[in-house]
């Protein structure tokens, strides 16, 4: 039977280009893969996965839940128009002190008052929006550690109402205009202390726009109040905002909050019965010259008034009581707090080490010797309002550079452990925008679609797609048809290479920005919140980029090892689990944070918190990122091997 | 224009050495490369379409250098592989256009062009399925369709009708001598079946152990002087062989049968001299030469002449190099 022809027809075309034939295979393979049933599936699990995630907003701005994205330091509310609340000034009864233009800017100012003394702190509260607008008003004290007796033996706040219109409204807990320190607190056996956060009550103000209202608080500090740590009255104001009016993201209210410290002291606890160093302080410097010993001396009666952002040199004597050698260094401010919920603790490191005081030094001082140290300290804010207070410890080792917690606190139980120089040197004033929070925007998306730093779904989908690659054309002997064609070896790796990376960018780039629009666009929020977020779709776009990339040399690459893809497959999930656990484990061993690169896992998570603007990470984020390079060219090495060097296989 | 052109090419692979200084021509038409198990064809092929690196010497395509950076050269040739090498779960028509577009067809055209091929090569209502399914004998016909997908002026055949059945045998013998033949396009085809080569090719070249052993066209191997007689008599045989060799023929005997090369009106002098010397011939026959015969006698005189024990090629215009045009 002769042969069924459809008779050969020449092709009279014109032949595309290099670029073409790239983006060909690039193309054949991505439509390829995507017809895989197991793509499939996980695209499909992934939608659903991002159609929850993204739902949950959706339908909380919809029903009038709390939304997530609440706070963000980088909306200017003022742009709003919202009623706004100014503190615009505080006088102290028995002090000549009166402060204006609070709102002004950062000024520091020292309201405190010392064991024995009373104040009446006032505040006028003015409604500085255009709009009326109602106001919740709380007091609030704080104290700087519970361990401490921290009691007001009097004081009392009031609410002055000539201007209050709403006399019905709520407040919390036992309302009253006048309210005494002394009442016994809920849970608490003792009946005047305020030695953690406690909400004294809240008033609601209604104001017309321009009008004031003056709130007074009263305090009296015992005598008997010496040598404990900081103490604090805080008075916030909330503006009370339904922001559906405003065409804004949805945050219900702000707060204006005004926090001065009535008492603070460098705590400078008594050498214990049996220490095993002795620790003096030989000298104190602050601008004004150097302190006598006189007045060193009163450290722990009466405390010293440090200025802000003044320098104080502590020099400190440590002797080793013990009958072996001990090691001594100074931690960096291991407990610097930030009590607040100010958007930003930027108090950096106010110790600057001089002399022989260097954090990172270990002094070994042998048994009976004494050695020196000095230590420069500059209690200071940096740019933006901050609050908190920083502690200055020496701890001692009998085991050479090993200093845990375990074992300070066994040196502690010796008495003698550390010494803690503790101060919240000034009183002062803070202004902050605080609004209730959950996450932050940028850290709700990152923390959605990036769980874990690198998505489960993008190394799934990287290796569903990207596993059996080259492994396949290997195993079904493709590899030498490809070379056969009018295209270099190279072009034949870049078309696989972009074919892999565009099926990752979907979920990584595509599918993230996407969804992040459509929360945008669809949950309640405003063109002006969704602009002043587009900054995160670039985070999206360039972290996508970069795990992309990485994850298609990293599958490529082995995919270029192997005949057979479900190993392929198993050896990349291997490498991130390895990996993960080698990092981790010897990080834990050696305490170094900079064994957690070994994980690329973790180095995603550095990266994508420096570009999603998450905050500091155990490692510097261009280290990870230099990590992720480094594997990235390992792994493109083995490709160019694997593919342009050597010889062609057909076995 | 030479099709292919090498100049003392030669490839290694550690101690073993594939190619042994092959130099060759090679014009337009259809060329058969031959040569036993191992004989280099494949690495041949596999340098000249940029594979496999040679270890030395120069080799063209179309008068252009094989390299990777020449690439687009290839865009004119169009490979067959002997191996597997289509993707099991791709139907038909996906991987034809696919390799198409690789070339550098547009889409729509790679598309259109693999529909055709698969059509001209006699599989049209089974392109859709997955490649995983087809026989042996359907495989062999992609892997053509794929070859001539993007029309290319060469076609670089490497054993294509591997594992065929007779049937399928004949009918891709049959397409290639169509696309030869009908449209013009050269043919490269390497094999190790003769019959194919005698079915197609006009020209020859023959590799052995690395070695070019043999450029020639087929018909100056096997034409109609190319052939021996066969002769049986009654009588002494061995005076019979002498009075041949004394007439300067060139006789080869088995037992009763003597094979005489032809040269002219050979038949009519061994008339004469079996009845001058009183010889009774019974039987004589004329028995051409196949592409076998000589096949074997080069291999063999190669693989003799190595050993330093055989005897050199008497074949016309072996390892000339003149090419097929």
């Amino acid at each position: 039977m002769p042969i069924e022809k459809g008779g050969y027809r020449a092709w009279k075309g014109k032949s595309r280009g290099l670029v073409y034939r790239i983006f060909s295979i690039a193309n054949c393979e991505l439509r390829y893969r995507l017809k895989r049933p197991a793509i499939i599936v996980v695209l499909a699990i992934l939608g659903l996965y991002t159609l929850i995630t993204g739902l949950v907003p959706v339908l909380g701005s919809i029903f009038g839940g709390e939304n997530m994205f609440v706070y963000d330091p980088n909306v200017d509310f003022n742009q709003y128009q919202v009623p706004d609340v100014v503190m615009s000034g505080v006088t102290i009864s028995n002090t000549s002190d009166t402060l204006k233009q609070i709102d002004a800017g950062l000024e520091l100012f020292d309201l405190g008052i010392e064991p024995g003394q009373t104040a009446v702190y006032q505040l006028e509260i003015t409604n500085a929006g255009t709009r009326s607008g109602t106001f919740n008003v709380m007091l609030e004290g704080y104290s700087g550690s519970s361990s401490w007796d921290v009691r007001l033996i009097e004081g009392s706040i009031s609410f002055d109402t000539r201007s209050y219109t709403q006399p019905d409204a709520e407040v919390y807990e036992n309302d009253s205009r006048t309210r005494q320190f002394d009442e016994k607190r809920p849970g608490s056996e003792s009946n005047r202390d305020i030695s953690d956060n406690q909400n004294f009550g809240t008033l609601t103000l209604d104001l017309e726009a321009g009008s004031s209202n003056t709130v007074s608080v009263k305090v009296y500090l015992s005598e008997n109040n010496i040598g404990f740590d900081t103490l604090a009255l805080s008075i916030s104001v909330e503006n009370i905002i339904d922001w559906n009016d405003y065409d804004v993201a949805s945050p219900t209210y702000y707060r204006t909050k005004l926090r001065f410290d009535l008492f603070t002291n460098i705590t400078w606890p008594a050498s214990s019965e049996k220490p095993f160093m002795e620790m003096k302080l030989t000298g104190l410097k602050d601008s004004s010259g150097k302190w006598s010993q006189d007045r060193i001396n009163q450290l722990y009666d009466k405390p010293p008034k440090v200025k802000w952002e003044d320098t104080l040199e502590f020099t400190f004597s440590i002797k080793n009581t013990d009958d072996e050698t001990i090691y001594v260094k100074r931690l960096l401010d291991p407990d610097s707090n930030n009590y607040d919920y100010y958007y930003e603790d930027d108090f950096g490191d106010p110790f600057r080490s001089g002399g022989n005081s260097n954090q990172e030094e270990t002094k070994e001082i042998k048994s009976g010797g004494t050695e020196a140290f000095t230590v420069y300290v500059t209690p200071y804010i940096g740019k933006k309002p901050g609050n908190g207070y920083h502690q200055l410890i020496f701890v001692a080792s009998d085991i050479n550079g090993i200093f845990d917690e375990d074992i300070m606190q066994s040196y502690q139980e010796r008495g003698g452990g550390g010494k803690n120089l503790s101060f919240s040197s000034v009183p002062y004033i803070v202004k902050s925008y605080h609004l209730p929070v959950q996450d932050d925007t940028a850290e709700y998306f990152f923390n959605t679609f990036y769980t874990g730093g690198i998505n489960i779904w993008v190394i799934l989908i990287a290796v569903l797609g990207g596993s059996g690659l080259i492994a396949d054309d290997r195993a079904n002997k493709t590899l030498p048809l490809y070379y056969s064609k009018a295209i270099p070896k190279y072009g034949y790796l870049a078309g696989k290479f972009l074919g892999l990376a565009s099926l990752i960018a979907l979920v990584t780039i595509v599918w993230n920005n996407l969804w992040f629009t459509a929360i945008m666009l669809m949950g309640g929020f405003s063109w002006q919140f969704f602009t002043s977020h587009m900054w995160i779709m670039g985070a999206f776009t360039l972290y996508g980029l970069i795990i992309t990339f990485f994850m298609s040399a990293l599958v490529l690459g082995a995919s270029s090892l192997a005949k057979n893809r479900y190993i392929v497959g198993a050896s990349v999930f291997a490498l991130f689990l390895i990996s993960a656990l080698m990092g981790t484990l010897i990080s834990v061993v050696t305490r170094e944070d900079n064994y957690l690169m070994l994980s690329p896992s973790a180095d995603f998570i550095f990266v994508g918190y420096a570009l999603f603007d998450l905050g500091a990470t155990p490692v510097d984020w261009v280290h990870a990122l230099m990590a992720l390079a480094g594997i990235f060219v390992v792994f493109i090495g083995v490709l160019y091997w694997q593919l342009v060097q050597r010889e062609v296989s057909t076995e | 224009m030479n099709i292919i052109k090498t100049e003392n090419l030669t490839k290694r692979f550690g101690k073993v050495e594939a190619l042994r200084g092959v130099s060759l021509e090679v014009g337009e038409g259809a060329v058969g490369l031959l040569g036993p198990n191992g004989a280099g064809k494949t690495t041949l092929l596999r340098i000249l379409l940029g594979q496999t690196k040679k270890t030395s010497g120069n080799a063209m395509l179309l008068n252009t250098s094989i390299s990777d950076k020449n690439f687009e050269v290839r865009r004119n040739f169009g490979y067959m592989p002997e191996h597997e090498c289509l993707v099991p779960t791709m139907n038909a028509v996906t991987f034809i256009s696919y390799m198409a577009m690789i070339n550098g067809l547009p889409r729509a055209d790679a598309v259109q062009r693999a529909h055709e091929s698969l059509h001209y090569v006699g599989i049209g209502d089974e392109r859709y399925r997955h490649i995983k399914t087809y026989s042996t004998g359907m495989r062999q016909k992609i892997k053509f369709a794929q070859a001539i997908a993007h029309d290319p002026t060469v076609l670089f055949l490497d054993e294509p009708t591997n594992g065929m059945d007779p049937e399928g045998r004949r009918q891709i013998l049959e397409l290639i001598k169509d696309v030869h033949v009908n449209h013009g396009k050269s043919v490269v085809l390497s094999s190790h079946l003769l019959a194919d080569v005698e079915a197609i090719c006009d020209h020859v070249i023959v590799l052995n152990e690395g070695k070019l052993v043999l450029d020639d066209l087929l018909s100056a191997l096997t034409g109609s002087d190319k052939y021996t007689l066969d002769i049986k008599i009654k009588g002494d045989g061995d005076r019979f062989m002498s009075v041949l060799q004394k007439q300067g023929f060139n006789v080869t005997r088995e037992e009763n049968l003597f094979k005489v090369e032809r040269k002219g009106d050979t038949l009519d002098i061994i008339i004469r001299l079996c009845a001058e010397n009183d010889i009774q011939l019974r039987y004589a026959n004329q028995s051409f030469r196949s592409l076998e015969d000589i096949f074997i006698d080069i291999i063999s005189a190669s693989s003799g002449e190595r050993d330093g024990k055989g005897q050199k090629i008497s074949s016309p215009g072996a390892g000339g190099g003149s090419g097929a045009n």
